[in-house]
Formats: C-alpha cells, sequence, structure tokens
C-alpha cells in the first residue's frame, strides 16, 4: 500500500463499522483506487474485536463462504462499465487479502453537483443511464445483483463521459431501496436493482434524489407511486419529471414499478424507445 | 463483432482450464485417480453430481498449474488425500451457504488423518494458486438455459447420464 496516500471516505462497508476510502496512486500515473480487504481465514482474536468476521459463525473454518463468493463473482466481473480489479495484496501471512480497484474522476452524486450544467444535458443523461443499464444487465447475465446501486456507487469519468459500477458491498442507501426490502424482503435481487436505476435515473433528469428525508421511507415512495393503480403512476409522474420526454417517462415508470415481478429488467431496458435515438458508443 | 466476442470468451477461458500436457502426465493420471476416488468417496451428495464434478475440476486445475509437470512423483498419498478432501470442501463452499469444515468433518469420522488445520492451509493454498475463478465456464453454466427451454414446450425434467 506504499504506492497510495489515503483520500477520502466513500462509504461503509455491509454489516460492518469498517469504513472505505479511496486512495489516490502516487507518482506520474496519478488516479484513484478503492482497497477493500477480506479475511481469509478467522483471526484468533476475533472475538474480542468489532469487525464483521468476529460475528461469522464460529463453526466456519478455513476461506469464509461469503468471501468465497465475492471475490470469484469480482473475478468474472469483466465489463467496460464495472469497475476494474486492478491487484490483489496478500498480507498477514496470507491471513488477509486486499484487492484494489480503479476509481473514475468522481461519484455521480459529485458529477451532478459540480457539473450541473454539463449534467443537465439530456442526451447526457440517456448516454449514462445506457452504460448504467449495460453495467447492471451484466451482473444480471452471470446470475448476480449489485444489491447497493445509489449515486455514490457510480462513477463518472469526466473526459470521456464512461461511466462504471463499484462493487463492493457497501451499505446499501435507504433512498434507493426498492419497496419490497423496505416491507421486509431481505434478499437483494435484480428487480430490486432495477428500482435503484429507477431513482438514480430520476436523480439524473431533475438532478436532486428522488425520495428526499432521512428514513428509509416507504411512505414517500406511496405518496409518489402509491396505491394509486398502474394506469394513473404517468400522469403523476410526468408533474415529477416535467422536462422528460414521454419515452424516458415510460422508461422510468417501468423502472419504478412497485411489483417487483413485473417490473423491467435490464436487457429489456436496453430496448426501450428511450434509447432509440441514442448513437454508441461501442 | 460475433468474432471478437468468440476471442473474447477463448481469452478468458484459458483462465478456467488445466493447464496444457497435465492430461497426458503418467504420474498425474495415478494422482488423479486417487482424487476421484475420494472425491466420489466423500462427497456424500445425493444424487447432485456438481459438487465431485466442481471439486474434481479444482484439483485438476491445481494440480496442473501449481506444479512444474516433473514435480509430480514427489507427492505422497496422504497430500493427494488433502488436497482433494480441500477441493470437495471449496466445491461445498460454493453450492452451500450454511456449509461449515466442522460439520463435514463430524460427518464423516474415518477422515482421521486430515485435520482442519491442514485443510484451512490448502484452502488458502489452492485459491490463491487458482486466482480465485472458482466459477468455471462450462456446458455447466448453460444447463438451467437450456432445461428452462425444454420444460416449458415438452415438459422435459433434467436428469444426468451418468
Amino acid at each position: 500500500m506504499e504506492k497510495y496516500k489515503r483520500d477520502g471516505v466513500i462509504g461503509k462497508e455491509r454489516n460492518s463499522l469498517r469504513q472505505i476510502h479511496k486512495y489516490r496512486r502516487q507518482g506520474s500515473s496519478g488516479g484513484s483506487v478503492v482497497v477493500k480487504r477480506f479475511m481469509l481465514q478467522p483471526k484468533l482474536d476475533a472475538l474480542s474485536t468489532r469487525d464483521e468476521e468476529a460475528s461469522a459463525d464460529p463453526e466456519e473454518t478455513g476461506v469464509p463462504i461469503k468471501t468465497l463468493r465475492q471475490i470469484s463473482l469480482l473475478k468474472v466481473m469483466q465489463h467496460e462499465n464495472i469497475v476494474r480489479l486492478v491487484e490483489m495484496n496478500y498480507e498477514d501471512g496470507d491471513s488477509l487479502v486486499r484487492l484494489v480497484f480503479e476509481y473514475a474522476d468522481m461519484d455521480l452524486r459529485n458529477f451532478l453537483e459540480e457539473y450541473a450544467a454539463k449534467a443537465s444535458d439530456q442526451k447526457l443523461v440517456k448516454k449514462l443511464l445506457c452504460q448504467l443499464l449495460r453495467g447492471v444487465a451484466h451482473f444480471h447475465s452471470i446470475g448476480a445483483a449489485h444489491g447497493a446501486l445509489n449515486p455514490k456507487n457510480v462513477l463518472i469519468d469526466i473526459g470521456n463521459e464512461n461511466l462504471k459500477i463499484l462493487n463492493i458491498a457497501m451499505d446499501a442507501d435507504a433512498l434507493y431501496t426498492a419497496p419490497e426490502l423496505l416491507l421486509g424482503s431481505t434478499e437483494s435481487s435484480p428487480a430490486a436493482d432495477m428500482f435503484a436505476v429507477g431513482c438514480i435515473f430520476a436523480e439524473m433528469v431533475n438532478r436532486r434524489p428522488l425520495f428526499q428525508g432521512k428514513a428509509a421511507n416507504i411512505n414517500n415512495i406511496f405518496n409518489l407511486l402509491g396505491t394509486p393503480t398502474e394506469e394513473n403512476w404517468p400522469g403523476k409522474l410526468s408533474e415529477v419529471f416535467p422536462n422528460l420526454e414521454p419515452h424516458g417517462l415510460d422508461l422510468i415508470s417501468k423502472l419504478l414499478c412497485l411489483d417487483p415481478s413485473k417490473r423491467i429488467k435490464a436487457c429489456a431496458a436496453l430496448k426501450h424507445d428511450y434509447f432509440k435515438d441514442l448513437i454508441l458508443l461501442r | 463483432e460475433i468474432e471478437s466476442n468468440y476471442e473474447r470468451l477463448f481469452d478468458m477461458e484459458s483462465s478456467y482450464l488445466a493447464a496444457s500436457g497435465y492430461s497426458r502426465n503418467r504420474d498425474a493420471m495415478l494422482f488423479r485417480e486417487r482424487a476421484v476416488l475420494i472425491i466420489s468417496k466423500y462427497a456424500q451428495c445425493d444424487n447432485f453430481p456438481l459438487i465431485p464434478y466442481l471439486a474434481t475440476y479444482y484439483f485438476d486445475r491445481y494440480m496442473s498449474k501449481k506444479n512444474p509437470v516433473l514435480d509430480y512423483p514427489r507427492y505422497k498419498q496422504h497430500e493427494i488425500d488433502v488436497i482433494a478432501i480441500t477441493c470437495l470442501i471449496l466445491a461445498w463452499k460454493m453450492q452451500n451457504l450454511n456449509f461449515t469444515t466442522t460439520k463435514f468433518l463430524v460427518e464423516r469420522p474415518d477422515l482421521t488423518e486430515i485435520t482442519a488445520e491442514q485443510l484451512v492451509t490448502m484452502e488458502i493454498r489452492i485459491v490463491k494458486e487458482l486466482d480465485w475463478y472458482m466459477r468455471p465456464i462450462t456446458a455447466f453454466c448453460f444447463v438451467p438455459y437450456f432445461c428452462q427451454k425444454l420444460e416449458s414446450k415438452y415438459g422435459f425434467r433434467p436428469r444426468t447420464i451418468c
């Protein structure tokens, strides 16, 4: 870790008190990375610490199952819209591994705040959403779900307008959590990812979070999408997104569909008419 | 574009294959025979061939990559047993979230020669050597896809040929 210098906190690990830091690469190449560490065998003194590993099953020996599955998944996540794993460093006699991921210029939240003029270009919104959906579709195509999509996990390179999804088991943000998860379902799912994509799309269009407030806010969701029938959603949504073209409104209503089984899938969303006039960009 | 997709798939596939020369090495064959015996004896997984398949797959890749081919004779049977059992444990871990090594050993009381410590050390050695490529890209990946197609149209049920 000598080549890197700590450069701010980007979030908190899921089920843990540990923070995830961003690091700036030293030397001429520059650029930032994110580092995530995994324990490969429970420490003997784990019970006396407050780490995630301490709460692991005491019967579990060797490489923890979640670690095994997560790292092996990260190894197959090779896609232009998903952040790249650049190196793995083993430490403490192989009892610990640190995974180093490339970071981009900034996260989507910062982009929307700091580049307000650029970010309000609806063509760019379309281009970024398309890239977000491609990354999400890649997750889903290999049978995985991201589980914590939000604007802090979506990274932007300003120069080439590339978008990359960061996937390092961070805490989910309640404002982007699908209603079925707020209502007690515990498993993250591809459908829940799509709801989060809907929230992020909405935020890019209006440049402020769709659901605001301190708590995980099922009431806010129902106030907007809620108890009304499916037919009258677009009416209410068009009030919230006065500047969004009709195809965009249609897509957003399908992403925010309350019933996860009816919510649009990533591969279908990519074929939506909203993207008809998008010139890509392989 | 189709060609470049194939190229990409083959590029990736090489990370998931045993090193070349492995299948023709006599010593490797003997060890593999022993490993297959051990794996099928201790898999105990009721008609679910994915576990022994994965375990054997890990074994092949580990043995072929860890050692220069000439190095095989130095292995002792006990070492092969530890490697094979560890591969079996890794396969279980990939398939079953509730798996624990402790329970695995309790349910197989005749594995007295192998300790939990040996298994832990070997587990880390194997995942490092396989570079965490634990999810094989093989025809197996496509089984659920085709089963789904067949079931909806003709009412077939998946079934293995062995």
